[in-house]
């Protein structure tokens, strides 16, 4: 048997919004969770509310939110499912149990790579480790090991040197053996049984014997339910769409690897917004075709919310939907609405099929000064707009020729079917000494037909075209 | 029968008398709107644009029109005669992700990449550009524009036989502007006239 053990190390955090101030959740007056920038401020859970508000006077507090937490493994585990049936739900983490050598994905390294691949990209803090028996992935997990053993490796005498502080052991218990010296696994493995079933009692053997694989261990395998159910909660109300968009945009992150890894789609969602004054709004929505492209569902949020001016702040969303078996469809059409986006991937996927990927182009916007690179024109998907627009507020004709073409000079003057009249400019263009030296003068020119172009000057005084004004 | 329509208008029941104007889009040119039958550039109709050489000022011309329909739908142009200026489409509106430029090497894939075009429901408009087009086949295009509910330019040069399209302008350039005459449209013949940018 493989066990891969998952912790959460910041669960009380998960469920809430990331946030760029300190933030730190509460339970019992003590602090359980802190994020990054509470923690530069020297917090720690465990810190009392009281010191930890005196040390950070801008620290904003939330209330633990257990439900939300056990939401989130729950959709963790959901996720585990993709990989294994056999999913074991614990208070901060899952367990999931692999036989020796059947893995979805390839061997131990890879499983574990591809596990904590996906966690990353839902954008959790966890620890991952994989040992042969639950207890012990479980405590290496929790100690922050990293390790991957199968039966073939030596995992027995790696466990010996390390401490005892993350055995799931009762504190009694702890502090007892730490005041008989007993600081390290090996230390009590190698006192004899009988005795400290005597002084600790029998749960402690029975840990011990679960750690080393002398009997087997009893797990209570979570069972799926069919449904993805996910609850954010903001520490502070959104107000705006943006906030809400943000807060989406991650629970579908996790949705769509749920979906994934269960080789399901989603046929329709409920989304329930909660407000302030605890009023609840919910949203239904009804796909035609079963989807779970995580850009189509968060567009398609998005649209329905567009206008949305939420009548007081909302302090939690909810996204909850059945998970459909995956069937792949023809139809690509919203049922409700103008909702075109499924649509335009199937017909840029046609015309890709037929025209090839070369001949289906996205035009964007490169960050260079040089006209002719600074506008693209490559193949789909587009590129996205790789900075600033630039002096966009500048002359720049529709058409771009690239190369330039050199244009007939008679009289010192520019000819194109006519002599050139200089409209505007010249707009100065320097750059790109690191590569190509670059120094034109561009102007916008019309001939006597009223045809406008874009010429430039170049620094040898020649003059070319580079574009018309369509 | 008047105790019926009392009844109708009681019960808030909403009587389909009056025939739907068919949808047209503004052009943004106010000059041009009051030309156009419905006042905007109609839908469901393959129009040709007839231009003498490219860069006289077509494109501004229907910018303002691609701008709004590119915001909800996709804009997709088959082989348009130069390569776009990113910052010009950017300076006039155009969502450039919702921009598709498609580069067919032959006539008969342009034909078929404009009529896909025509039948997505993803496509807000689509823009063409042909050297020539035979009647049928620009019959098929109008058809498909028809069904498919789309807004669709075809440009053609001003030499090629007329066609039969329903919408015909003719592009001619013009002091900071473009001189459209509209050498067929539905109702009345109207007189060209110059819109400036």
């Amino acid at each position: 048997m493989l066990w891969l053990a998952v912790v959460l190390t910041a669960l009380p955090l998960e469920v809430f919004a990331s946030r760029k101030t300190p933030f730190a959740v509460v339970e019992d007056k003590t602090l359980v969770g802190c994020n990054a920038r509470a923690r530069d401020h020297g917090l720690t859970p465990g810190l009392s509310v009281a010191r930890a508000s005196a040390s950070c006077p801008s620290l904003s507090l939330a209330p633990r939110d257990r439900a939300g937490e056990e939401a989130l493994l729950e959709g963790l585990a959901a996720f585990a499912y993709g990989f294994t049936p056999q999913v074991v739900l614990r208070a901060d983490g899952i367990l999931m149990r692999f036989t020796d050598n059947a893995s979805p994905v390839g061997d131990a390294h890879r499983l574990v790579a591809y596990v904590a691949r996906g966690l990353a990209d839902m954008g959790y803090a966890f620890e991952i480790a994989m040992a042969p028996t639950a207890t012990a992935a479980w405590f290496c997990a929790r100690s922050a090991m990293r390790c991957v053993w199968t039966s073939k490796d030596p995992w027995r005498s790696l466990l010996r040197p390390l401490p005892l502080a993350e055995l799931p052991l009762a504190d009694a218990v702890r502090d007892a053996c730490l005041a008989l010296g007993l600081a390290r696994v090996g230390d009590l493995l190698d006192m004899p049984r009988s005795g400290l079933v005597r002084r600790f009692g029998r749960e402690v053997v029975s840990l011990l014997e679960g750690l080393m694989g002398e009997r087997p261990e009893v797990e209570d395998f979570w069972a799926q339910a069919p449904r993805f159910r996910r609850r954010l909660s903001f520490s502070h109300p959104a107000e705006t769409e943006e906030a809400l968009s943000f807060a989406l945009a991650r629970i579908v992150r996790e949705w769509v690897a749920v979906m994934r890894a269960r080789d399901a789609r989603a046929a329709g969602f409920t989304l329930d917004m909660i407000h302030e004054d605890g009023s609840l709004m919910s949203e239904t929505f009804t796909l035609t075709r079963p989807e779970r492209d995580g850009q189509v569902l968060v567009r398609l949020m998005r649209e329905r919310l567009r206008d949305f001016r939420p009548a007081s702040p909302i302090t939690t969303v909810t996204v909850s939907a059945p998970l459909e078996a995956s069937t792949e469809g023809s139809l690509p059409l919203w049922r409700d609405g103008q909702w075109h986006e499924q649509g335009f991937g199937g017909l840029v996927d046609r015309l890709c099929a037929r025209l090839g990927r070369d001949a289906v182009r996205a035009v964007s916007v490169r960050a260079d000064h040089r006209p002719e690179r600074a506008s693209r024109e490559d193949p789909w998907p587009p590129q996205g707009s790789g900075g600033p627009l630039g002096h966009v507020a500048a002359d720049r004709p529709i058409w771009l020729i690239d190369p330039p073409e050199r244009l007939k000079v008679v009289c010192g003057m520019p000819r194109l079917r006519g002599p050139l009249r200089l409209a505007r400019g010249p707009e100065r263009v320097e750059t790109g000494w690191w590569d190509e030296p670059v120094v034109r003068d561009y102007f916008v020119a019309a001939n006597p037909a009223h045809e406008y172009f874009w010429v430039f000057r170049s620094a040898r005084d020649e003059w070319f075209l580079q574009g018309y004004f369509a | 029968m008047r105790v019926l329509a009392d009844a109708w208008e009681r019960a808030g029941v909403r009587r389909g008398t009056a025939q739907a104007a068919p949808a047209v889009m503004p052009t943004g040119f106010a000059d041009l709107d009051r030309c156009l039958e419905g006042g905007g550039w109609p839908v469901g109709i393959l129009t040709e644009l007839r231009v003498g050489r490219a860069g006289i000022g077509e494109m501004r011309l229907l910018l303002p029109v691609l701008a709004a329909l590119g915001r909800e739908g996709r804009l997709i142009w088959v082989a348009p005669p130069y390569r776009p200026c990113a910052l010009a489409l950017a300076a006039h509106d155009i969502a450039l992700d919702h921009l598709v430029v498609v580069r067919p090497r032959t006539h008969r894939e342009a034909l078929w990449a404009v009529s896909q075009g025509l039948s997505s429901p993803a496509v807000g408009a689509v823009v063409s550009w042909f050297a020539d087009i035979r009647e049928q086949e620009f019959r098929a295009l109008q058809r498909q524009a028809a069904e498919g509910g789309r807004w669709s330019f075809c440009f053609l040069p001003r030499e090629l036989a007329p066609k039969p399209s329903r919408l015909r302008l003719l592009l001619e350039p013009a002091p900071k502007g473009v001189r459209v005459t509209l050498a067929r449209k539905a109702g009345r013949p109207v007189a060209p006239l110059i819109v400036t940018f």
